[in-house]
């Protein structure tokens, strides 16, 4: 019987099926070979089940206990649309009270102890957003998908050619651009994925992919705003942005160096790397 | 939302937490990752297949979050550790201190290793989800989940020198 390491793991985990445990078990009985290399994996599991039973749980805010009893209670004590509006940050923007106001299910409900200082994290503020555009309803449109090339611009192309992931480029008519991403698709081509605002522009989220001598190609384009206004925080809410993604098989993010190196590869004219 | 979930949700803050810190290394994105799941789950709940157990399903929301968040920015700064182990008391006894040092070696090997099997680690050996979960959270078959694990336990091992 042929026992590879896979097998070996899944005894030590408990994780197969009895009879088949039962034969490994035996012939691991055996062969002391089988039991050193079995050891490696109960042991890997015992020392960091260790690891979790000495640690001290770690310090969860009693805020954050609260909201999930706040929501979960009975309908007739839930609190109903109250005082979050009030409570928010005074350098809140518009954004995240129309968020925490979205339905009286999901707002920041008074609870007795102190607002979570974290209402102001950015990540938060985020989600907030991301909330405000499922609820508030900036609608979606140009959902641009199809395969007939659409180029970005020239402006916007030299900009993708350059900008790294995290940095803006200003362009024409008080329009800026912010990088937000790169990644390569199940194809092989280097996308970025940015935001597009500023001016008369109706502030859209894009994705675009290099092809080559083609250059670069508008794959998914989504309005995230109202015409002119400012460039609003998207997230993972956006369920068409992940599907998106995971259907052209979407990597996972470069790292600041690989897409340095991927963008110098286009530099030099190869669009594949 | 029914109370019981809402007990659920409070009883696995912890284990949030722990898989935030893994996936992060630093408190205060853990801190923002267990906000934003918990209000995700709380938005989605009606979502929640109630024959199934809670943990993978908030760890996915969890672990989904954390890549939106790492393909908008890249957050890098203080790194925390996952684990505060308590520091060695004079009473304790030399196998007490030798446990307590075995540990912080498991824990700095575990920062050491590429972040996709620190998470498969944290899932399977310390959150205990099953193999079958683990693919679930991860979206990967548990084919993959197996060998990945087995490549991390491997190189786990190594570093802490158990042959």
């Amino acid at each position: 019987m042929q026992i590879d390491d896979d097998i070996l793991m899944a005894l030590a985990d408990g994780e197969l099926a009895p009879d088949l445990a039962d034969k490994v078990a035996h012939a691991v009985a055996g062969d002391p070979e089988l039991q050193q290399r079995l050891e490696r994996f109960t042991r890997t599991r015992d020392l960091l089940a260790g690891l979790a039973k000495a640690a001290p749980s770690p310090g969860i805010d009693p805020a954050l206990v609260a909201r999930i009893r706040a929501a979960s209670a009975p309908a007739e004590s839930a609190p109903t649309e109250s005082t979050p509006a009030a409570r928010i940050p005074t350098d809140s923007t518009p954004t995240d009270s129309a968020a925490l106001q979205v339905a009286p299910d999901t707002t920041v409900t008074a609870t007795p102890t102190p607002t979570p200082a974290n209402l102001n994290r950015a990540p938060l503020a985020a989600i907030a957003a991301a909330f405000a555009l499922a609820i508030v309803g900036f609608g979606w449109y140009g959902m641009n998908m199809d395969p007939t090339p659409a180029g970005p611009g020239a402006t916007v192309s030299a900009a993708l050619d350059s900008v790294s992931s995290g940095a803006g480029a200003q362009l024409d008519a008080g329009q800026e651009l912010t990088i937000i991403a790169s990644y390569r698709n199940g194809a092989g081509e280097l996308c970025r994925e940015y935001e597009i605002f500023g001016g008369d522009l109706i502030p859209e989220l894009r994705v675009a992919c290099h092809e080559g001598a083609a250059g670069w190609n508008t794959r998914f384009s989504l309005t995230t705003g109202a015409p002119g206004s400012a460039y609003q925080p998207a997230s993972g809410e956006d369920e068409a942005l992940d599907s998106f993604l995971s259907r052209s098989g979407a990597m996972a993010p470069m790292t600041l160096e690989e897409e340095a190196a991927a963008l110098s590869a286009l530099a030099d004219g190869g669009g594949r790397g | 939302m029914d109370p019981a979930f809402g007990d659920a949700l409070v009883r696995l803050l912890p284990n949030l937490k722990r898989f935030g810190l893994s996936l992060s290394r630093r408190g205060d994105i853990a801190d923002d990752l267990v906000q934003i799941t918990v209000e995700k789950a709380i938005l989605n709940h009606a979502g929640f297949d109630g024959s199934s157990r809670l943990e993978p399903w908030l760890f996915r929301i969890m672990r989904n979050a954390w890549i939106d968040m790492i393909r908008r920015t890249r957050t890098q700064g203080q790194q925390v550790d996952v684990f505060e182990i308590p520091e060695s008391l004079p009473t304790d006894s030399s196998a007490q201190i030798e446990a307590r040092l075995m540990l912080q070696s498991v824990q700095e090997a575990m920062t050491t290793l590429p972040d996709e099997q620190r998470e498969i680690l944290h899932l399977v050996c310390i959150e205990d989800m099953s193999y079958a979960e683990a693919a679930e959270i991860l979206g990967i078959p548990k084919g993959t989940v197996m060998s990945r694990l087995s490549r991390a336990r491997l190189a786990l091992s190594e570093k802490l020198g158990i042959k």
